[in-house]
């Protein structure tokens, strides 16, 4: 014989209802913002400076990198939310 | 027939009749504790179930919610709050299958989604890279002996970064 007072009582509370459930876990807002790029450098006629190859170089260096890194966090941006970064405005 | 059965006589077949009455009873007497045995096995069987399965096999009570909200007290016979319980374990038992292939599926579904709409950015962005990357090796090749650089070479370095000048200048 089973002892009636150990048995679980769970009949009581009904019939379980929760079923499968779906999580999503998603990166904090700030971190899936699209990143806003400075304005670029002026192309005007008043644009002009000597610059030694080494430090152009440098400077294609640097610009290649942002537009990867920057390439790379939107990316990384549409995956988690699902939405593209507008075209990025320069700041003012 | 009579010579037959001749030596049973008088009391003789009063003890025959006696041994079959009693042999008959000692069958059905048999036969009534292995029945008796084999309900005590089922329910026993029954009441490890039910306590497995969380309810009780006796009669009990249960709750309804009635067509006006009152919440009423009902019987229920021996059985049933254990068969209900079962069957509410089963079906939920396959409802969280079917609800877990289809949330499955979905993730499945909307991770080849993703992954084609990334594809698709990054094969966009190595384009645009591409492009500035020859347009700025032309702009570099232009340069002078005197390392003077105009707005043509500011143009192509603004295009690899992905920038765009300032406006109103």
């Amino acid at each position: 014989m089973t002892l009636p007072g150990c048995a679980r009582h769970l009949a009581d509370s009904g019939p379980p209802e929760v079923h499968a459930v779906k999580v999503e876990d998603r990166a904090p807002a700030e971190l899936t913002r699209c990143p806003v790029p400075p304005a670029g450098f002026p192309e005007d006629q008043n644009a002009w400076a000597v610059v030694p190859p080494a430090v152009r170089a440098a400077a294609i260096g640097l610009a290649a990198a942002y537009a990867e890194a920057r390439a790379q966090l939107e990316r990384l941006i549409q995956w988690e939310t699902g939405e593209t970064c507008p075209p990025g405005e320069p700041a003012r | 027939m009579k010579k037959l059965f001749g030596w049973v006589t008088g009391l003789d077949r009063g003890y025959l009749t006696l041994l079959v009455v009693a042999a008959a009873a000692a069958f059905l007497y048999v036969q009534w504790s292995k029945m008796a045995a084999e309900r005590d096995d089922y329910r026993r069987f029954g009441e490890l179930v039910c306590s497995a399965a969380g309810a009780e096999l006796e009669a009990g009570t249960f709750k309804v919610k009635g067509p006006d909200g009152k919440v009423r007290t009902a019987k229920a016979a021996r059985g049933q709050l254990c068969a209900q319980r079962i069957r509410a374990l089963a079906t939920y038992e396959l409802e969280t299958k079917s609800q877990s292939a289809e949330i499955l599926a979905g993730a499945l579904q909307a991770h080849n989604r993703k992954t084609e709409a990334d594809a698709a950015s990054a094969r966009r962005s190595a384009e645009a890279a591409r492009a500035a990357a020859a347009k700025m090796e032309n702009a570099n090749a232009a340069i002078g002996d005197d390392d003077r650089v105009g707005a043509d070479w500011f143009n192509a370095l603004n295009d690899v970064a992905g920038l765009r000048p300032p406006p109103g200048r």
